[in-house]
């Protein structure tokens, strides 16, 4: 029986259909699971947090350009969970974008660029200072309207961070609040979700990285955001830098064992002058 | 006389009511609809673009293409959709045979499991347990654990109307039971076999949560196909650019929009041998409109 | 034949690995979430305040967010649906009809991410506009509004048109018209379908997590106004496993053990409404 069209669409019902049907099937998948595994392929695996991924995802892309033969995966989970892959030896290295806990100490961390806290608003404010206290009283809820800081008659809407985030922790750190104490009007997750959170509430008030503030209050038509300075100093690279702004942090990679020489010489490209270039072109503040 | 006038008015405003508020309901389901296509039709444009159908993406997503998130996506497509129909049958064909308290319940608390905890289970089980890794593998074995009740549920509709006779008379003719199922059940239920994938595909389309942890968030320029690679699927992918990366709004609806049109393209195809072949049609499947209800006149 | 033994033993084999893939995923998540269940204070969970880092893990507010979620998304969504259902299935003919229901198809396609979105928005700041703040169970009905409308429109009008054409040919030749007919005919004997679809329509809602994380607010409290931000089982999983450690994280787990039994509810009411398949 010659081998139709028919065959193939109507497969089922033909023994030759399920035949060529089963070998079409087999054949792909066994293309698919052998295409493109090169025995000598170094792999890199970085895992941890979401806010350093993009970074870290471009920094690999860029390196793989010139080392074909090396292949970095980046995947998120959290700066917990990148350190303790590291432990665990689940991954090469981790990302954390929160400086280690006392009990995290068999860990070394190596930065990658320079981070902060910005404080966003919505863009329609007018208030464009505040002092740190006045911050901390927003977040307590001390302070309810805008009209108490000498702005307009709005209510205050703050913009926390769940749980566990990096951000978060650093919040509570510069402005010495306990988690009970945050009375937040809404809770948001990742980075650009607190920037579309604060940008569809008026009044409203959030906490996001330095690096997503310069980004999200750069483009002209995203400006329903801006940024707030503190105590006059506003969440620049420059401001940073200069430790006029004083909210501070690093991103960084954390390793718990010595790293493979893939690896390394992959964390080595991050640190150049050549990997810190990039870091600057994404948007992202260079060491 | 009078009376019967009455009930006559009454039917017809009855009934005019109930058709009007139907009619209402129908179009307020499409008109939410559009405005929700609405942002991502601007985009849909864009999406068809060949550069940025095989591009690489670059500038953290906000420019670029999106040729390994696709690749990504399709392999998952293919490998989780072959695993559902070859799992799928054999439960579906249990479960319409006997009435099996056991499996049904499996299957439906398969299908109330929330998204996030099919992302812990597969991470766990598929990328930890099994050592498969951050791979397409483990992300197409969690997407065909989601799409099974979706499918199994359609199928095993489509088998229950089978008549019993048939089995009897296949047996008494000396098919064994899986010459009757390939040559006389099959032919019968490939229609709502095909809807049913259809439509456990639609739920697994979007799934983000689950693949994020299985399939990995990984984005390579150049992405191979090998499914025990990680890949970015396109739901991850849009999601990361909608929540994680600042102003991506637009290349965000534009992954939406690509994907839409995917589920869209995937929708023809599968119907495109039964409509060519015996005239079906392309855009519904032939179970809905079998009842050949009555209309109005 | 060897054909026969492939095919019956896949028909075993299938089954086995599904109950199997179910079997592992509740032991894991309950042995995962059993450090929770030993060092628990079981009077705490009996309040609103979920704190886990001063370890107070109350569980009112969270159950309730996502009761309450579900409950309001059906509200409004059901009628929609099956006013939907009933006009594609009775009322509608020829090529509209088959617009229509593609139509209706492709947008149960349309990813949970991108309804959330134009929730994030376009519905929050509207409904911000209009009610004080936009955050709150008002969104986030209306965002599982949309997701859960399309699937159930699809499934319901296959299931309305199942054996249906006998009695409705009765009815009509008897001289009801098809609003009547539909009405006092088919209906009637469809109130299982119709229920399995809004139970459907539940598990779905309950399973759905990232859309309502969107649009919710995230801030746990109890859900008393529509306008306030909630929070629901699984926007908690989701916002906090990444970070959770040991207790923490082990208590997430269990909320997940909760949703489990919540979808064990469900299944359950659904099963009270069974009556025998086929028309009277």
């Amino acid at each position: 029986m010659s081998l139709r069209w028919k065959h193939i669409y109507c497969g089922f019902e033909s023994s030759l259909g399920r035949f060529t049907l089963g070998v079409v099937m087999s054949l792909t998948l066994v293309g698919i699971s052998k295409a493109d595994t090169k025995k000598d392929r170094q792999k890199v695996l970085i895992t941890g947090s979401s806010t350093l991924a993009p970074l870290m995802t471009t920094l690999a892309t860029e390196y793989e350009k010139k080392h074909p033969n090396v292949q970095i995966d980046v995947q998120t989970g959290g700066s917990s969970k990148g350190i303790a892959d590291c432990r665990k030896g689940l991954n090469d290295v981790g990302m954390i974008s929160r400086s280690l806990k006392a009990s995290e100490s068999a860990v070394e961390s190596i930065s990658v660029a320079s981070d902060g806290l910005a404080f966003i608003a919505h863009g329609g404010l007018t208030v464009n200072d505040l002092t740190p206290e006045q911050i901390a009283d927003i977040y307590r809820a001390k302070v309810s309207n805008w009209k108490e800081l000498g702005g307009p008659d709005l209510a205050i809407t703050p913009v926390s961070k769940a749980e566990g985030r990096a951000a978060l922790e650093l919040f509570k750190k510069y402005f010495k609040l306990k988690s009970s104490e945050i009375k937040a009007g809404v809770i948001v997750g990742d980075e650009a979700h607190g920037v579309k959170t604060v940008a569809s509430t008026k009044g409203s008030i959030g906490f996001v990285s330095v690096t997503t503030a310069m980004q999200a209050t750069s483009v002209q038509k995203q400006s329903v955001v801006k940024s707030v300075k503190v105590a006059g100093a506003s969440p620049t690279a420059a401001d940073l830098r200069s430790g006029a702004y004083p909210y501070s942090r690093k991103l960084q990679l954390v390793k718990c064992r010595d790293l493979r020489k893939a690896v390394k010489e992959f964390v080595d490209f991050a640190l150049s002058a050549e990997g810190q270039k990039v870091v600057e072109r994404v948007g992202y503040i260079p060491l | 006389m009078v009376a019967a006038l009455d009930e006559w008015r009454l039917q017809k405003t009855s009934g005019f009511i109930m058709k009007f508020f139907s009619a209402v309901a129908l179009c307020t389901v499409l008109a939410i609809f559009c405005l929700v296509l609405a942002p991502l039709g601007s985009e849909l444009t864009n999406a068809l673009k060949w550069s940025y159908l095989t591009g690489v993406p670059s500038d953290l997503g906000r420019t670029g293409g999106v040729g390994p998130v696709v690749k990504s996506t399709l392999v998952l497509l293919i490998m989780s959709i072959f695993m559902t129909v070859v799992l799928g049958l054999p439960v579906a064909i249990r479960l319409a045979e006997s009435t099996n308290i056991f499996l049904r319940s499996m299957v439906d608390i398969l299908a109330g499991t929330p998204s996030i905890v099919f992302g812990l289970l597969g991470h766990a089980l598929f990328v930890q347990f099994m050592e498969l890794g951050y791979s397409l593998l483990s992300g197409a074995l969690t997407l065909t654990c989601m799409m099974l009740p979706y499918f199994v549920r359609v199928a095993e509709d489509a088998l229950r109307e089978v008549p019993r006779r048939f089995r009897l008379v296949s047996a008494s003719l000396g098919l064994s039971s899986h010459r009757y199922f390939f040559r006389v059940v099959l032919p019968l239920v490939k229609q709502a076999l095909l809807t049913g994938i259809i439509l456990s595909w639609m739920r697994a389309a979007a799934e983000t949560a689950a693949l994020l942890f299985t399939a990995g968030y990984s984005l390579r320029s150049i992405q191979g196909l090998g499914i025990l690679e990680s890949g970015r699927p396109l739901s991850v992918h849009i999601f990361e650019l909608s929540m994680n990366i600042a102003n991506a709004d637009d290349m965000a609806f534009r992954g939406a929009a690509l994907l839409l049109m995917i589920s869209f393209a995937f929708l023809i195809l599968l119907r495109l041998p039964g409509a060519i072949l015996k005239g079906k049609s392309l855009l519904t499947d032939g179970l809905v409109d079998k009842g050949k209800v009555p209309n109005e006149q | 034949m060897w054909a026969t033994y492939l095919y019956k033993a896949s028909l075993w084999l299938a089954p086995a690995l599904v109950a199997s893939f179910v079997a592992f995923g509740f032991g894991f998540v309950f042995f995962e979430s059993l450090p929770f269940l030993r060092s628990v204070d079981w009077s705490g969970t009996l309040s609103v305040k979920w704190f886990p880092s001063d370890e107070s893990y109350g569980l009112i507010a969270l159950m309730s967010g996502t009761v309450f979620v579900v409950v309001c998304a059906l509200v409004i969504s059901l009628p929609i649906a099956f006013g939907a259902a009933i006009e594609l299935a009775f009322f509608v003919h020829g090529p509209l009809r088959s617009a229509c229901l593609g139509a209706v198809g492709w947008f149960a396609g349309v990813p949970a991410v991108v309804v959330g979105l134009f929730g994030l928005v376009y519905v929050v700041p509207a409904l911000g506009n209009w009610f004080g703040q936009g955050f709150g169970l008002a969104a986030a009905s209306i965002v599982l509004l949309m997701i859960l409308v399309p699937p159930t429109v699809l499934q319901l009008t296959e299931t309305l048109q199942a054996e249906t054409e006998g009695p409705l040919l009765a009815a009509r030749s008897l001289g009801l018209s098809q609003a009547r007919a539909v009405w006092k005919v088919v209906l009637p004997a469809k109130t299982f379908a119709l229920a399995q679809s809004a139970m459907l329509a539940a598990s779905r809602g309950v399973a759905e997590t990232l859309a309502i994380l969107m649009v919710a607010g995230n801030v746990v409290n109890l859900p008393v106004s529509f306008f306030e931000s909630f929070r629901t089982i699984n926007a908690t999983i989701a916002l906090e496993m990444p970070y959770a450690l040991d207790v923490h994280r082990s208590s997430l787990f269990f909320l997940g053990l909760l949703t489990f039994v919540l979808v064990w509810l469900l299944r359950w009411m659904s099963g009270a409404f069974k009556k025998r398949p086929g028309l009277s």
